[in-house]
């Protein structure tokens, strides 16, 4: 695995205690990971560099977490993208589904789950790239 | 801080009204004394009654004072007439010197005696006693006078005759008197009868007036006893119409079919008052519907941080230092204080119960209902800002209910921003009464057609199943209940402001 290329992880959630949480986790698994509290500057920098998986939340001032999805979809459509949300309904995770999300996570969720969905995402994204 | 008052102040007149004060109106309605209206209508017949029955007696006693006058009249006449006769008779003898004209004079005087014995009784009541005795006595002088002629004339002993040119200068006295007193006699009684039917004409007039005087105040005052109420029962009904649910009280001294009509209104106004709360219930969770997704975000988020931080913790609490440990404990502590305000918030929102009037800080007030609908306006890219003028006086209302009322328009305002923009919300003291809460937006606007009816119940601009159209006729009937108002201006296009005039809390009550 330490040969390999190391996976990109964009966070984007308006709670700041998600972000603070995620980071090093994430981080000693392994991840390069950046977080963000606003969908627009998320953009922006995903703009500058595609990552490889990005997890975003869906209800979120601004521009919000479909609209964000949806543009990092265009810009880079190998991109996985797990969506957490707090308002989990049928219509928001059919909608994400058919945007080609990854994997659809209500919240509140256990780092456990998380873990094993980035980990499947990265399981595609490594079979991709090889 | 929410001031609460003691008990007894909170039951001002803006309260809803309960089961016991509508059973205590009632009993205070119909325990005053009876005055019914066809009591009342039936007592003005009978004093109009007993009016012209005074005028007919009154006319009937007139008329029979006439009658008796008319017949004094008539023997004074009579009499007068008989006198003239017997004078006749007496001029004649003392022509001619014939004897039967002294007996004529003497059967005259005789009848005219007998009509004044006849007239005696009607003429002692009308007149004086001296004249009745005067004329009597001149009557007996003159007919003594007439038999003592009558007696010499014929007579051959003219030793003993007196001097008949004496007697006969006596007779003519005692006549022309006798007659000048039955000729005044005569003319006193015209004249009285001409004063009786003047006096009678007089008096009949005088009742004509007073009748008519006493009919038309008795009609106007049964007219204003029966307008007067209705008038006041057409104000209740408008007033109810308008949602102000204060009980009739009795306004005067008796009871009467009036009185029935405010008991049956105050019974309209009791059920009116628990249908009013069922709407206002069934707003609340049509509230509480549109709310749904925002409390569920409002409570998963802290669950969420709470959760991922004591999974991080437990997973591998040697790996952080002491002071990652503080500040990642004390975000827990300050999740758990963001759910429970959440949940207190809606429970604070949507308990049943009383309203209970309480003076209210605006400041509070204004605070705690963006706090509900900040999920709402963060979503939809909805700015606030508030202008809240230094030391308001506290207002008078139940907390919850005008929290309802502001959130109703805030989540009309920031639902009529689509595009996003600033809900501004200004609170300043107008004057002594209110202190104004002003909710500006910069959203569609309301069209001027649907500006009007924009309180009513059920209507609504919003498509199904997304307005139940009641917010704001609820909103617009608890501001109406507590003494306040709530006008609306609408620029299409450009935005709408909601003014809310809140009643200040007297400084005994605060």
């Amino acid at each position: 695995m330490n040969n390999e290329q190391q996976i990109s992880i964009l966070v984007l959630d308006d709670e700041p205690v998600v972000c603070k949480r995620l980071r090093p986790i994430l981080e000693k698994k392994g991840y390069a990971v950046e977080t963000f509290f606003e969908s627009e500057e998320a953009l922006k920098r995903f703009k500058e560099k595609p990552f490889h998986i990005v997890i975003t939340d869906l209800k979120m001032k601004g521009l919000d977490g479909m609209q964000f999805l949806t543009a990092v979809k265009e810009l880079s459509p190998d991109t996985e993208v797990i969506v957490i949300t707090g308002f989990a309904t049928m219509e928001t995770a059919k909608e994400s589904f058919r945007k080609g999300v990854f994997d659809f996570l209500a919240k509140p969720f256990k780092l456990g789950e998380i873990s094993d969905i980035i980990q499947k995402a990265e399981v595609k994204v490594r079979g991709r790239i090889s | 801080m929410k001031v609460k008052l003691p008990e007894s102040q909170t039951m001002g007149n803006a309260n809803i009204p309960n089961a016991d004060e509508i059973i205590q109106m009632e009993k205070a309605l119909s325990q005053r004394p009876s005055f019914s209206i066809r009591f009342r209508i039936t007592l003005a017949f009978l004093v109009a009654f007993l009016f012209s029955f005074g005028i007919g007696v009154s006319s009937i006693f007139y008329i029979s004072v006439m009658n008796s006058k008319q017949n004094f009249f008539d023997h004074a006449t009579k009499f007068a007439f008989t006198v003239e006769q017997a004078r006749r008779h007496e001029k004649n003898f003392f022509l001619y010197h014939t004897r039967t004209d002294l007996f004529d004079a003497l059967s005259n005087i005789k009848s005219a005696e007998v009509i004044l014995k006849n007239a005696a009784s009607d003429m002692r009541i009308l007149l004086k006693h001296e004249t009745f005795k005067n004329l009597t006595n001149n009557l007996k002088q003159y007919q003594a006078f007439l038999n003592q002629i009558a007696y010499w004339h014929g007579s051959k002993d003219d030793s003993a005759k007196p001097d008949e040119s004496e007697i006969e200068g006596q007779l003519r006295i005692y006549g022309h008197q006798i007659l000048t007193d039955a000729m005044d006699l005569m003319d006193q009684e015209r004249n009285n009868v001409h004063k009786v039917a003047q006096t009678f004409m007089l008096a009949a007039g005088f009742s004509l007036i007073i009748n008519l005087i006493v009919m038309i105040w008795v009609a106007t005052e049964l007219a204003r006893q029966i307008v007067q109420p209705l008038g006041r029962a057409v104000q209740y009904t408008q007033r109810i119409a308008a949602g102000n649910f204060n009980l009739v009280i009795p306004q005067r001294k008796f009871r009467d079919e009036f009185s029935n009509l405010a008991i049956a209104i105050n019974r309209m106004i009791f059920e009116l008052m628990e249908k009013h709360e069922q709407l206002v219930q069934s707003r609340k969770m049509a509230a509480v519907g549109t709310l749904t997704s925002g409390i569920a975000h409002e409570l998963n988020n802290p669950l969420n941080n709470i959760s991922i931080t004591t999974e991080a913790l437990m997973e591998s609490l040697d790996d952080y230092t002491h002071d990652e440990i503080m500040d990642m404990l004390k975000d827990i502590f300050i999740q758990v204080e963001r759910s429970s305000a959440t949940v207190r918030n809606l429970l604070d929102f949507t308990r049943l119960g009383k309203s209970k009037i309480e003076a209210i800080n605006v400041n509070d007030l204004i605070g705690s209902t963006l706090k509900l609908v900040k999920s709402e306006h963060t979503l939809k890219s909805v700015e606030t800002k508030t202008l809240i003028e230094d030391h308001l006086p506290a207002v008078k209302g139940n907390f919850r209910n005008l929290q309802q009322v502001l959130l109703n328009i805030f989540l009309n305002g920031i639902q009529a921003m689509n595009e996003g923009g600033m809900l501004t919300i200004k609170a300043d003291k107008t004057d002594d009464q209110y202190v104004k809460i002003d909710v500006l937006d910069q959203g569609c606007g309301i069209e001027k057609k649907n500006l009007r009816k924009i309180f009513d119940p059920f209507f609504t601009t919003k498509g199904v199943g997304e307005g139940t159209g009641l917010g704001l006729s609820v909103s617009y009937g608890i501001i109406q209940e507590i003494g306040g108002k709530i006008t609306v201006d609408s620029d299409e296009g450009r935005g709408t402001t909601f003014s809310v005039y809140l009643p200040i809390a007297n400084d005994s009550e605060a």
